[in-house]
């Protein structure tokens, strides 16, 4: 019995192993990032002066920017143009129960304009949309809009206050209606011809319904027909539209049926209206319609003439509409066909980050001498820019829309030129300015400050920056808003920190003693002075710095309230491996403490509690994602900060040569660390072993375990997590710690 | 029985287990590359219908401020006349926990089986943790409408295939794994999916291109803009050397 039970183990044993999966990661997480510079727009496309241009901008802001560098400027009238407020959440009228599906406003409005007259039926059901069924072709598209309900709403109103609600012909008018927008989505309906005898204004407003269905039902032709012998009618009050409705017909053609040359026919139509004077009353539907035919017909020609619409001193009525043309129609350029673009269009394509040629912004500023193409020459320029540019650059004055971005691109190439001195001589001006300039700009001003450091301290000053926004990756880029995000409340309100560039110098190049000097000599704002002790103090643990590590500790027991005890068992600890013990117990105790600077928010989750996204005792620094905040290290730069850096990395050359060999030392010996689970566990398991009586010695081997769960692991995580925990077991397991400890985790 | 007979009954059974997922195809008469047609302009008329499918975003609802917004694919998509087709409804939502009841949602989904030329339903709807009893219903209701036989498929979150596993149980006829857009925790080459429906296929992205994939599962391959017939070979090509 025993043997088959034993089988019968193996077997299912043996089914449970070979179909078992493997491990599989899951989706997400997207982590909160600090924005120091807006990547995609600018802070304020308005401000003045105006901020360093990106060729990372949203084209939108870019066509703004072009028009303040040529002059044009930027006031409330193209702001409203440019940047309208988003539309109104179409509104669920009184009366329809929640979570019904929503229809457009407009339909909505129609439907409650409807039960206005007396015995109206219930309504049909009103899809907007329609669907093409011909096999191969799946095509939706909104065939009733918005106006056709507000012509019907507009109309209804009229019959009522001219005829009264009383008048049977209105029954009879709405019914032909609702025919007509049956045709919306379902199959043709006709309205009724009109009653024998009936009122003439029915009769007219009959046919044009019957036209108008006709019309929703896709047969064109007949549709057209009927709208032509409407605008005939001298009696009907359609006549001036149907024309109009007849060129829409045309479009219709061209563009579900597709029959191109119906485009042409279109354009003829609706030139022939704005011709007519009689037709007035439509001349600017018509305009506007027109304006649609032509970015089909002659998309270049029409590209470049809203190029001149957008850029025009005296805005025109339509330029919102224009704006949102020219940005379709730029983004559906064939490049390959394009000839001769206007200025603007050339400009923005070079600007983007394109395939353009990089010479060519140099030929067009060349030949144009104009500030957008200065900028565009300056941002494309890498090192050893023409001096005849660089000439250029420097008459720009400061009153200048292009000064921010001229100074910020000369700057740039002065440093790639190693021509440092000049660089801080320009930049010192500049900052002595600062608050003028928007902050992200302000930010890229500081950064280029801070590459070219010349001492210590002046490194510290421009590394401090306060972020402008927040954002999970560059297209939720947002100002910090912590009702949003209670996590960053602490930072809303101009908190500074380090951006990546900082905390790779820091955490690489700088030696010890000096970050430690920069702490206990309170050259850092208070919270960011508490992370960077800590920070320290860890790194002075695990180098075995006394020198260090005791003055900060001690400096850490008056900031770091919470800490004052544990830190006291260090600093009276009597031998190394009791220091060590006193440390690692300390850091086990705290998940997020680690021995380098995150770049901008870090680690959100306070220190001393558990972070959900695994963000828990550090990873070995040289293989880490959570690293030394370095592009090497499993981090990109932010698009702006690419700008300075392009795939290089920031050097601290400010350093004497022996704090450069120091850190460099000190780099080294910590690369050389396994991941802090495995570290911290193997400290504690030595301790505890020779010192069994220790009452921090259950706790330790089970936070030691824990680390193993929750911690960054390495291959040798689980044998630590194994000794740890059969330690404890074997040793303490009456202790809450050993009971609360069921299992240990081998998790590499 | 000697110890190896019983190893090697105990193999076959584990083989058996393990196949049985993937022994009857999941989405019959469909091709084994099903491209996703998203919100662009798609013309697909270069495409062989024996070699792929398309899945095409056919309807997105919102579900926010207590009202059900459905916005219909607003993009022509061009197919040959042959082509199988999907019809992809996308759900999107607050996660403030404001959701319908299902049963005022679930006509309107189960409606699109009705539409002419769609073999298959497919819903896509990235459920969250408090979400998922309203989609567990949703399923259920929007299955119990469409026809008999009628597939419908789900996508999921990797997640879901594995380590979670709430969506076993569902009334699908499968659940494709989208193994992109995963944020920081990306896909393993090597890794498999516990959960049974989600075993038939496996969802790509063109520009998330992946070292290995899974054998033998159907392969569907998004596409972020339009499809061009350059795309449409590569994509054949790649999902081939995993068939």
């Amino acid at each position: 019995m025993a043997v088959r039970v034993a089988r019968l183990a193996v077997l299912v044993l043996l089914v449970a192993v070979l179909t078992s999966p493997t491990d599989l990661s899951s989706c997400g997480p997207f982590l909160t990032t600090a924005v120091f510079t807006f990547s995609r727009q600018p802070d304020d496309p308005g401000a003045a002066p105006m901020g360093i241009l990106l060729p990372t901008f949203y084209r939108s802001n870019l066509i703004v920017a072009y028009r303040r560098l040529i002059g044009v400027g930027f006031d409330d009238a193209a702001r409203k143009a440019f940047f309208p407020p988003p539309p109104k959440p179409e509104h669920p009228p009184n009366g329809v129960p929640a979570w019904g599906v929503l229809l457009p406003t407009a339909t909505q409005d129609w439907l409650a304009a409807r039960k206005k007259v007396p015995g109206a039926p219930e309504p049909p059901k009103i899809d907007v949309y329609r669907r093409d069924r011909t096999p191969g072709d799946y095509d939706e598209y909104v065939n009733c809009p918005d106006d056709a309900f507000r012509t019907a709403s507009t109309t209804l109103g009229d019959r009522l206050a001219r005829y009264g609600a009383a008048n049977p012909e209105l029954l009879d008018w709405l019914r032909g209606q609702d025919d007509v927008f049956a045709n919306c989505s379902g199959s043709p309906v006709n309205p009724n011809p009109p009653p024998e005898g009936g009122s003439a204004w029915l009769q007219a407003d009959r046919a044009y319904q019957i036209a108008a269905a006709s019309f929703y039902a896709g047969d064109f032709d007949r549709a057209e027909a009927e709208f032509r012998a409407i605008a005939a009618d001298q009696r009907s009050p359609w006549r001036t539209s149907a024309p109009y409705l007849v060129a829409r017909c045309s479009i219709r053609r061209a563009t579900l049926s597709h029959q191109p040359e119906a485009m042409m026919q279109a354009q003829t139509q609706l030139e022939n209206i704005l011709k007519n004077d009689s037709l007035k009353p439509v001349h600017a539907a018509a305009a506007s319609l027109l304006a649609f035919v032509n970015a089909r017909l002659d998309p270049d020609r029409r590209l470049h003439e809203l190029s001149q619409s957008i850029l025009a001193k005296t805005p025109s009525p339509s330029l919102a509409q224009d704006f949102t043309d020219y940005l379709f129609l730029f983004y559906k350029l064939d490049w390959s066909k394009l000839n001769q673009p206007d200025d603007l269009t050339d400009w923005l394509s070079t600007f983007l980050v394109s395939p353009a040629p990089a010479d060519h912004a140099l030929e067009r500023w060349r030949a144009t001498q104009s500030l957008p193409w200065l900028v565009a020459a300056l941002t494309r320029s890498q090192a050893g820019a023409p001096p005849d540019l660089l000439q250029a650059a420097d008459q720009v004055q400061s009153d200048s829309p292009a000064y921010a971005t001229v100074a910020f691109q000369t700057v740039r190439l002065l440093e790639n030129s190693k021509e440092s001195a000049d660089a801080r001589r320009r930049l010192d001006a500049i900052l002595a300015e600062r608050t003028k300039y928007p902050p992200s700009t302000a930010n890229l001003f500081l950064a280029e400050r801070m590459r070219v450091a010349e001492s210590w301290e002046a490194f510290l000053r421009y590394a401090l920056r306060v972020p402008v926004g927040s954002g999970y990756d560059y297209e939720s880029e947002a100002p910090i808003d912590p009702a949003a995000d209670p996590q960053l409340k602490a930072f809303a309100g101009g908190r500074p920190i380090f951006d990546m560039d900082a905390t790779t110098v820091l955490n690489r190049q700088i030696p010890l003693h000096l970050v430690a000097d920069a702490v206990e000599r309170g050259a850092l704002p208070a919270p960011l002075r508490s992370v960077v002790a800590r920070a320290a103090w860890a790194r002075a643990v695990l180098l075995d710095d006394d020198a260090v590590a005791e003055p900060l500790a001690r400096l850490l027991q008056k900031i770091e309230p919470a800490w004052n005890q544990p830190l006291g068992d260090y600093l009276k600890a009597a031998d190394r491996s009791a220091k060590r013990f006193s440390a690692a117990y300390l850091m086990l105790r705290n998940p997020g403490a680690r021995p380098y600077l995150d770049p901008g928010f870090g680690r959100l989750t306070p220190i001393g509690k558990l972070d959900s996204f695994r963000d828990n005792w550090w990873c070995a620094p040289a293989k880490g994602e959570q690293g030394a905040g370095s592009p090497g290290m499993g981090w990109a730069w932010s698009p702006p900060m690419s700008l300075l850096y392009g795939a290089s990395r920031p050097q601290a050359t400010f350093l004497t040569e022996a704090d450069q060999a120091q850190a460099a030392q000190e780099w080294a010996k910590l690369a050389g660390f396994p991941g802090a689970p495995s570290f911290l566990s193997a400290v504690a398991l030595e301790y505890v072993k020779a010192h069994p009586n220790d009452p921090r010695a259950p706790e330790a081997l089970a936070l030691a375990v824990r680390s193993t769960r929750y911690g960054c692991a390495d291959a040798d995580t689980g044998k630590q997590s194994k000794a740890a925990f059969q330690l404890l077991h074997a040793r303490y397991a009456s202790t809450d710690w050993a009971k609360k400890t069921r299992y240990w985790y081998s998790l590499h | 029985m000697s110890f190896g007979r019983y190893c090697l009954s105990g193999v076959a059974v584990a083989l058996t287990v393990a196949c049985c997922g993937c022994a009857r195809d999941r989405l019959p008469g469909f091709p084994r590359v099903i491209l996703w047609a998203w919100e662009s302009p798609q013309n697909l008329s270069f495409l062989d219908p024996r070699e792929a499918g398309v899945a095409f975003l056919a309807k997105t609802f919102v579900l926010a401020d207590r009202q059900i917004i459905a916005r219909p694919r607003l993009q022509p998509l061009r197919v040959p006349p042959a082509t199988r087709l999907i019809s992809v409804v996308r759900l999107e939502s607050t996660g403030r926990g404001d959701l319908p009841a299902a049963a005022s949602l679930a006509p309107a989904i189960a409606a699109m089986a009705n539409e002419p030329g769609i073999s298959a339903l497919q819903i896509d709807y990235d459920a969250r943790v408090s979400e998922r009893a309203f989609y567990r219903d949703l399923i259920g209701r929007v299955r119990e409408r469409i026809p008999d036989g009628f597939p419908l498929s789900i996508t999921a979150l990797a997640s879901w295939c594995n380590s979670d596993g709430w969506i076993a149980a569902l009334p699908v006829r499968e659940a494709v794994p989208m193994l992109f857009r995963m944020g920081p925790d990306r896909y393993r080459p090597g890794a498999a999916f516990r959960v049974p429906l989600c075993q038939a296929s496996v969802g790509v992205s063109m520009d998330e291109p992946l070292a290995s994939l899974p054998r033998g599962r159907r392969v569907f391959v998004f596409h972020p803009g339009s499809w061009s017939e350059s795309d449409y070979k590569n994509a054949l090509q790649e999902a081939h050397r995993w068939q």
